[in-house]
């Protein structure tokens, strides 16, 4: 008995040992905002242009293609039509093999108020994939969200 | 019964496996060169514009200043890709050197070798809109020190100070030039000793008046001195070495404000602890007739160690500005006349969305200017947008002390990276902001494009350069100056 008793424990120490030393791999896929490579997020009130906000996909080659969910709220001085237009629609498609895809806003020619906020608030909110993290990984998920300010001078 | 089930099993496996097609692989697939070429667009370009380095998803390429837009909105590109791969543009198959698209808004490429291997491009083009430098001058001799340009308010043309070059340090005497219109000529070897960190600043007449570290026996081997520049000679301000001595930072240590030939500050960094002041710190030394040190900065606080300080004088005002480098914020002073503090220990904002503000600012390049209404347009690198340190322009309201971030911080930029290490601020007769930036060991002007308010830029030469400047005569011309490899001024100029 004491002979059995012994070899299970040893059994299950040796394999309880097993794998201890093999390293931690981070391979969990994230979407996050590059403001490295985009626009600037200070743009003049009397701007005309196309600003690109790139989204970027870390991940491992994916197969199938990831369709990202995209939402923009404006402050109560930003008004859609008058101050901006989305040209991107809130659905951003990674073809597999794509890592990189610009979200587009048209910013429009318009006075600000100063006594307003004029900020628009632009958030990755889902992956069609639910394995891939939103914004970067870490409780703060930074660079979910991204803030572009109108400003005059 | 035993039949049957076997029949079944055997069933379903036959419809489990359906007949398997060839795998579809994962290949590498991309675009490696791209471009317009003046031969498919000879109604639009004079040139080839074209990108032979691509390594990003976001290829952009700005036309000189004459293209207009409607040169843009039929343009035929050439691009090379991964052999065997399609490329499409909103589902159109686009073909190299044939196909015309609208570039006054990005285009989507997107190249595919099959379903599972794609890669996706943006093409922005823009249309610069400054005139081009064109090449001026060179000056004959070498200087040690990089060249320091300052242009006249009278003659409208630009002056530069360094200091010979040469092998001993003995020898390194305080030497100016002059553009004459058709060359850099030299003007005076101020004094027969060694000078380092020689700066210069015009009165509102037009003196020309020089401060450096003097090493001559007279100022006490490196005491500040200041000259006032005559014709072809010069003179000191008060005796040699009057003013305490400054460090050898390699930043701008000395500030120099004529603001007549009897009222004339200068503003430095101590090298040591000298009077009551420790090391480090900020003197005033204000010159009406005699040099006082010591001068009261108000509002100063006292643990504040500094590391730049540069003055300008604009609308009738003069204006210092200090980098504190121990507590990232800086100084800003007005002389009106006496001293004035417009902002003590101001932090940076980081954004214009935001109360928060800068943790750090690299001291490798702060400059300022001032435009017709007072407000003081501070160009100051930090960590904007990521951890590498960008240049920025934040406009400060005197009167609100507001700060804005002007066209974003410049994201190509790293100020830190030792081919840059270099950027100075300047208005036009508009208010609008110019920024020479060295990058890539090469000298660019920044400027804010005149639709999208975007920062765009020009390379000014294709050499290697250090300490570009750009300033503008009353005149409306603009000056541009850097010292090449040889130690000599080079200068450029768009009227």
């Amino acid at each position: 008995m004491k002979k059995y008793l012994f070899i299970t424990l040893s059994a299950v120490l040796a394999l309880a040992s097993c794998h201890k030393n093999d390293p931690v791999i981070f391979d969990s896929s994230f979407i996050c905002f590059d403001l490295v490579n985009s626009s600037s997020i200070s743009i003049h009130q009397n701007a005309e242009l196309t600003g690109e906000y790139w989204i970027h996909l870390s991940s491992s080659t994916r197969e199938t293609p990831l369709t990202v969910e995209v939402s923009v709220s404006p402050g109560d001085g930003m008004t859609e039509g008058i101050d901006y237009e989305l040209i991107s629609g809130s659905k951003i498609n990674f073809l597999p093999g794509v890592y990189n895809m610009p979200y587009r806003i048209k910013f429009l020619r318009n006075p600000i108020d100063l006594e307003k906020d004029n900020s628009i608030y632009i958030s990755i909110t889902e992956a069609s994939d639910p394995s891939v993290t939103l914004g970067f990984p870490g409780p703060d998920a930074l660079n979910r969200n991204i803030t572009i300010t109108k400003y005059s001078f | 019964m035993k039949k049957i089930l076997f029949l079944a099993v055997a069933a379903v496996c036959f419809f489990a496996c359906e007949p398997k097609g060839p795998e579809i692989q994962v290949l590498p697939v991309g675009m490696s060169s791209f471009g317009f070429y003046a031969e498919d667009n000879a109604d639009a370009l004079r040139a080839d514009f074209t990108v032979n380095t691509i390594n990003s998803s976001s290829i952009s390429i700005t036309f000189p200043y004459g293209v207009t837009k409607e040169n843009i909105k039929h343009l035929i590109p050439r691009f090379e890709v991964t052999e065997g791969a399609s490329v499409t543009v909103n589902g159109e198959e686009a073909v190299s050197g044939k196909t015309a698209f609208d570039f006054t808004e990005p285009v989507d490429f997107i190249v595919s070798l099959n379903e599972k291997s794609n890669a996706y491009y943006s093409v922005n083009c823009s249309i610069s809109s400054v005139k081009s430098f064109a090449f001026s001058a060179e000056s004959e001799t070498a200087g040690l020190y990089d060249h320091i340009m300052r242009v006249s308010p009278t003659d409208n043309l630009p002056y530069f100070i360094t200091n010979d070059s040469t092998k001993t340090t003995a020898d390194r005497f305080p030497h100016l030039y002059r553009f004459n219109g058709t060359s850099i000529e030299s003007v005076s070897t101020l004094t027969q000793s060694r000078a380092d960190h020689p700066t210069m600043n015009f009165s509102p007449e037009g003196t020309l008046y020089v401060a450096f570290q003097d090493y001559s026996e007279a100022a006490s081997k490196g005491n500040t001195s200041v000259m006032k520049i005559e014709g072809n000679s010069a003179s000191y301000v008060g005796n040699a070495g009057d003013i305490y001595k400054a460090t050898g930072s390699n930043g701008y240590p000395i500030g120099i404000l004529p603001l007549s030939d009897k009222d004339i500050y200068v503003g430095h960094i101590l090298g040591a602890a000298t009077g009551g002041l420790a090391r480090r710190a900020l003197n005033i030394a204000h010159y009406t007739g005699s040099w006082q040190n010591e001068i009261t900065a108000p509002g100063r606080t006292s643990s504040n160690y500094g590391y730049s300080t540069i003055c300008k004088y604009k609308n009738g005002v003069g204006y210092m500005m200090v980098y504190n480098q121990n507590a990232h914020n800086v100084d800003l002073y007005k002389f009106t006349p006496g001293i004035e503090a417009v902002a003590n220990d101001l932090k940076i904002i980081r954004s214009n969305s935001g109360s928060e503000y800068l943790p750090a600012i690299n001291l490798r390049a702060i400059n300022f200017d001032v435009a017709s209404n007072g407000d003081i347009y501070m160009l100051v690198c930090g960590q904007y947008i990521s951890d590498t340190y960008n240049p920025a322009v934040i406009k400060y309201e005197q009167a609100t002390g507001r700060q804005t971030i002007i066209g974003g911080a410049i994201s190509d930029v790293n100020i830190d990276d030792a081919g840059s290490r270099s950027a100075i601020i300047t208005l036009d007769s508009y208010d609008m902001p110019y920024i020479a930036i060295r990058k890539d060991e090469r000298a660019l002007l920044y400027y804010l494009d005149a639709e999208t308010y975007e920062w765009k830029n020009i390379q000014i030469a294709d050499v290697n350069a250090n300490r570009p400047q750009i300033e503008f005569a009353p005149d409306g011309t603009a000056y541009y100056c850097f010292t090449n490899e040889s130690g000599r001024a080079v200068l450029y100029k768009a009227e």
